[in-house]
């Protein structure tokens, strides 16, 4: 009897340890993992907290519209994440004559001070823009 | 005496069976749990990633298109997340009443990875001339949009 006693314990206590084990992996990656979203998720309004447009010109002429914006935030820019709508329609980078970051027309990065600049040819003229940036901050102005 | 030792064999083995199944299922049941708790975090950790804009232009007048009867939005990922862009995965909410009748379609990409644009079309026939509200929801971040048709 004594032996029996001491064997069942064993073989519980056993069990116990890998219960114990695999639980508490599960927690702790569960744990890391959504740790890690927050952080991302801070980061990601950290950003956009910083992250500042304006769109210092818009104007159609030779059937040529031009848009210049400028970074007046403190967080470097994606130039390729960044948006054109034109009169509420999204213009599809495919579509734009050209988009690029002035003085750096190869890179993409649209750094604090810098001016983007997006040119589309349009045969009418556009009433409005507006630019959107990765983060969601975006300006508009009407088409001077 | 051997009665005895029959005996106690009998209940040793009998003891060490029930302490096995008491062992087996308590290491099954642990792993459901454990499993559940990954699934939980997978879970929660989306949520925690995901987050978008409606970034259409509320002044203009391509938002609602008589002719089409389709109201249109562009959402943008702003999260750290991809997220589905299958019509089953936006919940649409037009002046209070849920809609169906949605089209989804990624514009600058072959996923709705972050900093991708999807555009949303509502069909919503007749809409009366006015102020709206519409809410979409995506994998439990929602946003508002107000526009006047």
């Amino acid at each position: 009897m004594g032996f029996s006693v001491s064997g069942s314990f064993a073989i519980i206590v056993l069990a116990s340890f890998i219960a114990f084990g695999t639980i508490y992996s599960a927690g702790t990656n569960s744990f890391d993992r959504v740790g890690d979203a927050t952080r991302a998720s801070h980061e990601n309004a950290l950003a956009q907290a910083n992250t500042d447009i304006n769109v210092t010109n818009a104007s159609y002429g030779g059937g040529v519209l031009t848009v210049n914006v400028t970074n007046q935030g403190t967080t470097a820019l994606s130039v390729n994440d960044t948006d054109l709508l034109v009169d509420g329609v999204y213009q599809p980078p495919g579509q734009l004559d050209a988009v690029s970051v002035v003085g750096h027309p190869n890179s993409d990065l649209w750094l604090p001070e810098d001016t983007l600049r997006f040119r589309l040819t349009r045969s009418t003229a556009p009433q409005r823009v507006k630019v959107v940036t990765e983060h969601g901050v975006a300006d508009e102005v009407v088409v001077g | 005496m051997a009665s005895a030792s029959v005996t106690t064999l009998i209940l040793f083995i009998a003891s060490m069976l029930v302490a096995a199944s008491v062992a087996g299922v308590l290491t099954d049941e642990v792993g459901r749990l454990s499993s559940a708790i990954n699934d939980q975090g997978i879970d929660v950790s989306h949520q925690v990633r995901t987050n978008f804009e409606i970034i259409s232009d509320s002044g203009s007048n391509a938002v609602y298109n008589a002719t089409s009867d389709n109201v249109t939005l562009y959402l943008k990922n702003t999260g750290s997340a991809r997220l589905g862009s299958d019509t089953g995965d936006f919940d649409v909410i037009l002046d209070g009443t849920y809609h169906g009748g949605l089209n989804a379609t990624v514009l600058d990409g072959q996923s709705w990875d972050p900093g991708v644009v999807v555009r949303l079309r509502i069909y919503e026939p007749n809409l009366s001339s006015g102020d709206h509200r519409v809410k979409v929801i995506v994998d439990g971040d929602q946003e508002v949009f107000k526009f006047r048709a």
